[in-house]
């Protein structure tokens, strides 16, 4: 679906060096820090922004050659952007209808429905969390095989983030062909959708796991400052220093457990990921 | 395009209050003025009122999105140009209409032939433009096209008042009407649709590289 290779971007403070695949019927999430380089990669595979270096291929095409068959394909929510406050979820919905070939009209009343959109309100009335729905509803009810979405649970609340998720879940298990991009600086949202993570931070790509390793292999020992001189660092990919002493993520967690029965180590999550990784000092 | 039709005739005409507004500043300027200035104000409101859907569109970063629909940077911007024609041309024709029925009202002389080709005159003044305007917008973005604007008309007020001046330009331009007045109608005509449509094809194009420019 998508093949990014050695995709390079220059802003005046700012430089993107980045390669990762999706291939069809993967979920991949893209996590870091904000100004990490997230928006401006998916950017780059939407064919908004020039690139300076590298190839980003979309359905086997250089994302700024898509054209609006290619388009048809694609589901697309941003963060930062989305149809005029001044139309109504039923004009909006009506404008979708003559724009996509395979718009489900029903879906789309129903989604709406389902997170209590009103259909005759201008969207600028509503509130954050009802916009960012409206984004996600935007981008399925077209039988899309490739869906970018930048940050499309944020300023949501637990219940709606949980119900937006819920809705993407369901529309990915019915269509085992269809892929997801996501980016999100809710790890928690990952964890229960994504394949694999990306972890990117100041335009690099840090780390690249499938999630089931991730949450199962990987883990954060939390030890003194004595314990962690002697402690053998092979397995060690970062660490940071704590008031207590020190926090070190490990790929290798059963390793310290066998052989450091006494010492604290926390299961791994995507929160940890990006905090000791990018905060911290790599190995 | 079929949407993004849509989109701009919901964004237009969403706002009740505004287009009555419109036809209440026409008919009033219809009654107040015996001439056909009518027609050309009327398209001009209404081709003002299509060009203000790009400000809808780039407001709070919305081009981003846009450029995400089934419909590439030509095909906004083609849709810009018939949308905006269509406008222009639906305002002249709604001016030219208020002028006919302000001049029954007012039992005034009318002369249905020489009015109606003054609508025509004015909606392809109008939508030449209008065509400026899209240009001055898609490249400027909202804020500057207004500066953009005002230089663009600052520069032709220039260029008239040296015409103005200029003694040679000046029997240059009275030769040049004299020429006018002896060619068929007819001729003066195709030309001028031959101009019309090479200065649209022009803004067309500019507006076209301005926005594949653009990064969102």
């Amino acid at each position: 679906m998508i093949q990014i290779n050695g995709l390079k971007k220059k802003y005046k403070d700012f430089s993107l060096d980045i390669s990762f695949d999706l291939p069809v019927g993967r979920v991949s999430g893209l996590v870091g820090k904000n100004g990490a380089g997230k928006s401006t990669t998916l950017k780059a595979i939407l064919g908004l922004i020039k690139t300076d270096g590298g190839s980003v291929k979309v359905f086997g095409k250089d994302a700024v050659r898509l054209d609006a068959e290619d388009r048809q394909k694609m589901g697309v929510a941003l963060s930062d952007s989305a149809f005029s406050g001044y139309l109504t979820v039923k004009q909006i919905k009506n404008i979708l209808k003559n724009m996509y070939r395979s718009f489900d009209e029903d879906m789309f009343e129903d989604l709406c429905k389902k997170m209590d959109l009103p259909f005759n309100k201008q969207t600028r009335e509503f509130s954050t969390g009802m916009k960012a729905k409206l984004r996600v509803i935007a981008a399925l009810c077209h039988k899309a095989k490739l869906l970018v979405m930048d940050e499309p649970t944020s300023g949501l609340d637990v219940e709606a983030r949980n119900e937006v998720l819920d809705i993407l879940r369901e529309y990915l298990a019915k269509d085992e062909e269809a892929s997801l991009l996501i980016s999100s600086h809710i790890s928690s949202d990952l964890e229960g959708l994504c394949d694999d993570i990306y972890l990117i931070d100041e335009g690099r790509l840090l780390l690249h796991e499938q999630t089931d390793q991730l949450l199962d292999k990987y883990g954060v020992i939390k030890t003194d400052d004595a314990v962690f001189e002697k402690l053998d660092k092979d397995h060690i990919l970062a660490y940071k220093k704590e008031k207590f002493g020190y926090s070190a993520f490990t790929d290798e967690k059963e390793y310290y457990k066998e052989n450091y029965p006494d010492l604290i180590i926390e299961n791994g999550n995507i929160d940890d990921l990006i905090l000791i990784m990018t905060g911290g000092k790599k190995k | 395009m079929k949407g993004l039709f849509l989109k701009d005739i919901y964004l237009n005409f969403s706002n009740r209050r505004n287009v009555l507004l419109f036809l209440f500043i026409s008919i009033f300027m219809a009654f107040a003025m015996d001439s056909t200035f009518i027609i050309g104000y009327t398209g001009m409101l209404m081709g003002i009122l299509a060009i203000g859907t790009i400000s809808y569109d780039s407001h709070e970063n919305g081009m981003a999105f846009l450029m995400c629909l089934p419909a590439n940077r030509k095909d906004y911007v083609k849709e810009k140009f018939l949308y905006t024609f269509l406008m222009v041309t639906a305002g002249c024709l709604i001016g030219t209409i208020i002028y006919f029925a302000v001049s029954a009202i007012k039992n005034t002389t009318l002369d249905p032939i020489s009015q109606l080709s003054f609508g025509v005159f004015f909606a392809l003044v109008m939508s030449v433009m209008m065509s400026l305007m899209i240009l001055i917008e898609i490249k400027y973005g909202v804020e500057k096209s207004r500066t953009a604007m005002f230089v663009i008309y600052g520069v032709v007020f220039l260029l008239a008042y040296a015409v103005k001046q200029i003694r040679g330009l000046q029997s240059g331009l009275v030769s040049f009407a004299d020429i006018l007045s002896r060619t068929p109608v007819s001729v003066i005509a195709a030309a001028g649709l031959v101009l019309y449509a090479s200065i649209i094809a022009v803004f067309y194009f500019l507006s076209l590289r301005a926005l594949e420019k653009k990064e969102f």
